[in-house]
């Protein structure tokens, strides 16, 4: 049998040997796998401001080298620091140095865990006091799979296009599908109220501090940059 | 090769193979074979944790003390498993966010845990590796078998993201009009793992002859 200290310090030796292996192997790789993450985000980005390319396409749908170009190309970070990630970020979608939109980053809980995504506005029209959505896209979440999921289905990101012309602030989602009546209401989904509530409650707190907020002056409506 | 090293890879892969023959490792087996590639990159991740943690465990047989044998061999594999993980996270970023939880899964993989328990911490580094390949290949086989017969029936075709995007039609056109993209779904959802799984498990035990009682 072996002796107490003995089993002890094999232990503790066999367990710092791996703890090296993985600190080695993550700094080896963090660089890629945090490109990967910044890429998510920004294809995000593309999809709620229904970004377009030359030719018309979907900038979201193309890959990852070239999402990037593509951020580059027409999005702008108008607001918030590059270290803190959860604040409400602001981004425009410029078009020959024209404003399309304003995404606002969106974040809270929905029925497991932490969601994540974005909130596009289209440009305010004058004189107007509520804003159209232009899309609103979760690239992070929780929920179940089959149920409160569906955040990520075509079917729910196509309730906030443009063109059903839903406005905020003021926004409710609703119990299940078929009752959204008027500009305010849009329908959630069926069995996950939950998560339905939490995106509903994380758009309407960015939408209440972006209106609040000195960048609504000026650029967002649909002027120079 | 050696006899007693040719034998080793011939039991894993076929004769003792740890899905048909041991229902072992079954989870993610059902789990991810609804693409060729998801399978692929699972048997090799498997293949890669295997080889780590029974190299490793062999490595330190002798130094492990025997009460905490179990516990080390889960923080070996555990080790090996993280590394993985990290590794699709950097190369794979589509592929890990559709294994992710499968991936992490392999710390239970009864394969892994079984090897390491049943060989590796009383065989030699060399015999334990060539068993820990055995036991992937043998893993890696039924998995790409059960994946393609999914994804092809299921999908009328065969589509890969990592290396490069690509779809490969695997009817010829008529046929494909003829169905209207309408292909057996069945085959794609977790229902489908489990008939072709057990299909394959019957055809190959069947073609081996009647089970020898032991």
């Amino acid at each position: 049998m072996d002796s107490p200290i003995r089993t002890v310090l094999v232990t503790t030796l066999i367990g710092a040997i791996c703890a090296v292996l993985l600190v080695g192997v993550r700094g080896f790789v963090l660089a890629n796998i945090e490109r990967n993450l910044s890429i998510d985000e920004q294809r995000a980005i593309l999809e709620a401001l229904d970004v377009r390319n030359q030719d018309g396409n979907k900038a979201a749908s193309a890959s990852a080298a070239q999402v990037e170009t593509y951020y580059r190309q027409f999005v702008r970070k108008v607001h918030g620091e590059e270290a803190k990630e959860m604040e409400f970020d602001v981004f425009r979608y410029f078009k020959d140095e024209r404003v399309e939109g304003t995404a606002i980053r969106v974040f809270g809980k929905g029925l497991w865990g932490e969601m994540r995504g974005f909130l596009a506005l289209e440009p305010k029209v004058p004189g107007q006091e509520t804003w159209t959505v232009r899309g609103l896209i979760i690239y992070r979440d929780e929920e179940t799979p089959g149920l409160g999921k569906r955040i990520r289905d075509e079917d729910f990101k196509s309730r906030f296009r443009a063109s059903v012309g839903k406005l905020v602030p003021g926004l409710k989602i609703l119990k299940s599908e078929g009752l959204a009546e008027g500009p305010y209401e849009i329908d959630g989904l069926t069995s996950a109220t939950i998560t339905s509530q939490g995106i509903q409650g994380m758009v309407n707190r960015a939408i209440e501090w972006y209106a609040a907020s000195d960048l609504v002056s000026g650029t967002d409506k649909g002027g120079q940059a | 090769m050696s006899g007693p090293a040719k034998r080793l890879i011939e039991k894993g892969t076929l004769s003792d193979n740890p899905i048909v023959y041991q229902i072992l490792g079954i989870c993610s087996a059902l789990a991810v074979t609804n693409r060729l590639e998801n399978a692929f990159l699972m048997g090799l991740a498997l293949m890669f944790v295997l080889a780590g943690s029974s190299g490793l465990v062999s490595l330190l047989r002798k130094v492990i003390p025997k009460r905490t044998r179990m516990i080390m061999e889960v923080l070996i594999i555990a080790t090996f498993v993280i590394i993985v993980d990290l590794i699709l996270k950097a190369y794979a970023w589509d592929a890990a966010k559709v294994m992710g939880a499968y991936v992490a899964l392999i710390i239970t993989n009864c394969i892994v845990m079984g090897r390491a328990e049943a060989f590796a911490i009383v065989n030699p580094v060399r015999l334990s590796l060539l068993d820990a390949f055995g036991n992937g290949i043998g893993y890696t086989w039924v998995l790409l078998v059960v994946a393609l017969v999914r994804e092809v029936l299921g999908t009328g075709k065969i589509v890969f993201t990592t290396l490069a995007q690509t779809e490969i039609m695997v009817f010829p056109a008529p046929l494909r009009a003829a169905m209207d993209g309408q292909f057996p779904l069945l085959l794609i959802l977790p229902p489908g793992a489990f008939l072709v799984l057990g299909l394959l498990i019957w055809v190959v035990k069947a073609s081996q002859g009647p089970e020898k009682e032991i």
